[in-house]
């Protein structure tokens, strides 16, 4: 008995280590391929040992790419902090007060995240067009609160409604208002879900491709807008393509790794089943 | 009652004395304001309804028009002809077929994958959540990444796979540059991508199962394969449900791997509903179709996952009352 669940560890291992070779070796050829200086990256048979050089960095650093950057981020933050303002106190009042028409509500935002971006590209295209948005931070920031405010509230609602709701009554009690026993009690209670929240958020703004590629070509390009441009018609420029991959993936990675305990509610967009 | 006004204003004066504040002042200037429960809710009602129900009644009025913005003369009411339209044509078909396609593998393939994974996992296991951070990887990197990623494996001259198949002896095969080859090729790149997914969900779920079922099983003796079918899959019902209607809403809508490995390419052999919208919409500018198309992506997806719903918990329906 004892042997034989010994060796079903050992296949489980075995098969799991197949699968995770899989799934990591890609990103692992990208970030070393970034590395390669520009001869060993298209070089075959694959170069395996190589001396690392910043060569493909450099070339990004001289390139537009900075601005891509900045762009990725000012659009990511002024969306996240504008969701965050709007969606927070939304999450709570759902969490907490008995409202009418509340199940619509519930319904309303769930189907802002199931609605196939390709329903509102039209009309915001046109619109945004009209109103000289194209192009523009504030266009892609209001694009972009659209699906965060709805991904925030979502999260943010679970994480309320986990939060016994005896200490806001009591704060009620003691005379404290509806906001203030937000801020001062309810709030610092979920700490901890916020950042989740926020981290979550900011990724999928700064992840997010389709609504920047017909949205900005210029001004606001960002990253991943930006990536498949090194795929030129004349050459391809792969070592700074898997340079700037890397770049974007990197802080994915490190904030996504923090936050793993909440990334399966924030990836289905909070729904529980339990 | 009366008495906990009386507390409130004291308390508030209290308040008022020891720290003054913005929202304090906010709150004397309009003492109902600080209690107004709706005013929780309000910013983001008002916004959703701006940037939700706003754009989808002009994609409605969109769809009814012929609107070309490469012409000078543009938004003429055209009522219906353009779904009719795109109902007689036989590229909407192709595309709405290959979508259905393209939902179905990825979704069966992922779950079945995650699936078998998450019973992997699911036992005492050395490393185990150092497999869990790594299994993941594939969902969280950026899709455009994990598109151009493919894209470079998939490459004749300098891919691995074609490295590795070149290596066993085989002839370089161009994945992408095929029409018989890029749909599949691109499924694949969303199976790996999206697998992480259904184990995340499957995993939880497994995780949450009682035990005393399973003491009970084995004590009568039954096998491995038995059990799973027997108990363990009828009890995850309510994460399997979760995990097909994302996984169809995400492949029903995958448009940034296919953008970058394919663009819809070669021809129209990897163009999907959402990629036939985008053509249309971006590369000829014809508005009113897209928005066409949009709109019956729309209800498709509504009413897929309503029957996906109803097929796997008749019960939940009851439940939220929709």
């Amino acid at each position: 008995m004892k042997r034989r669940t010994r060796i079903k560890t050992a296949v489980s291992l075995v098969l799991l280590s197949i699968a995770t070779f899989i799934s990591v070796f890609p990103l692992y050829w990208v970030i070393t391929t970034s590395l390669k200086a520009p001869v060993d990256v298209f070089r075959m048979p694959p170069v395996w040992l190589f001396k690392p050089t910043l060569e493909n960095y450099q070339l990004l650093l001289a390139s537009r790419f900075p601005g891509y950057f900045l762009n990725s981020l000012i659009i990511s933050l002024g969306t996240v902090i504008t969701s965050l303002v709007i969606g927070v106190p939304a999450a709570y009042g759902l969490a907490r007060f008995q409202l009418r028409r509340k199940q619509d509500i519930d319904f309303f935002i769930l189907s802002t995240r199931m609605a196939p971006p390709i329903a509102f590209i039209v009309p915001f295209y046109l619109m945004w067009s009209r109103f000289d948005l194209v192009d523009t931070y504030q266009g892609m920031v209001m694009v972009y609160v659209l699906f965060t405010t709805a991904f925030v509230v979502w999260m943010m609602r679970a994480f309320f409604e986990e939060v016994s709701r005896e200490l806001d009554e009591a704060a009620w009690v003691d005379g404290c208002s509806k906001w203030g026993a937000f801020f001062r009690v309810a709030l610092p209670c979920v700490r901890g879900g916020l950042a989740a929240t926020t981290i979550l958020a900011i990724l999928l703004t700064w992840n997010e491709f389709f609504y920047a590629l017909i949205l900005t070509s210029f001004n606001a390009k960002t990253i991943p807008v930006a990536l498949p441009g090194f795929i030129g018609f004349v050459r391809l420029r792969w070592g700074e393509l898997t340079a700037a991959a890397t770049i974007v993936v990197a802080p994915v990675l490190i904030f996504a790794t923090l936050v793993q305990r909440h990334l399966m509610r924030g990836l289905a967009g909070g729904y529980s089943y339990k | 009652m009366e008495k906990s006004a009386d507390v409130r204003i004291d308390h508030s004066l209290a308040a008022r004395a020891t720290r003054p504040q913005p929202l304090k002042r906010l709150a004397g200037a309009f003492p109902g304001l600080v209690d107004w429960e709706a005013g929780f809710l309000l910013p983001a009602v008002m916004t959703m309804l701006l940037l939700v129900i706003f754009p989808t009644l002009f994609a409605l009025y969109i769809s009814l028009t012929r609107w070309n913005l490469t012409e000078a003369e543009t938004r003429t009411f055209i009522g219906l002809a353009n779904y009719l339209n795109l109902l007689r044509e036989l590229r909407f078909w192709e595309a709405l077929g290959r979508t259905a396609a393209f939902m179905t593998v990825s979704t069966l393939a992922t779950l079945a994958l995650g699936m078998v994974l998450a019973l992997l996992l699911n036992r005492p296991l050395p490393v185990k959540n150092l497999f869990r951070t790594l299994l993941i990887v594939p969902m969280i990197i950026t899709p455009v990444v994990v598109g151009l990623t493919w894209r470079f494996m998939y490459n004749p001259e300098l891919g691995m796979i074609n490295y590795l198949i070149s290596e066993l002896g085989f002839e370089k095969i161009a994945f992408l540059g095929k029409t018989a080859t890029s749909l599949p090729a691109v499924i694949l790149t969303d199976i790996w991508q999206y697998t992480p997914f259904a184990l995340l969900i499957l995993l939880a779920g497994l995780e949450s199962l009682p035990n005393e079922p399973f003491e009970a099983a084995q004590l009568d003796g039954a096998s491995e394969w038995q059990t799973f079918w027997g108990i363990t899959l009828p009890m995850m019902k309510g994460p399997l449900l979760v995990a097909v209607l994302f996984r169809v809403m995400f492949s029903f809508n995958t448009f940034d791997t296919i953008y970058v490995m394919t663009g819809g390419g070669p021809g129209r052999s990897s163009e999907t509903l959402i990629m036939y919208a985008y053509r249309l919409g971006f590369e000829q500018w014809h508005m009113g179709e897209s928005a066409a198309i949009a709109l019956i992506m729309l209800v498709l997806v509504t009413l897929v996952s309503r029957a996906i719903v109803r097929a796997l918990m008749p019960e939940v329906e009851g439940n939220n009352g929709r």
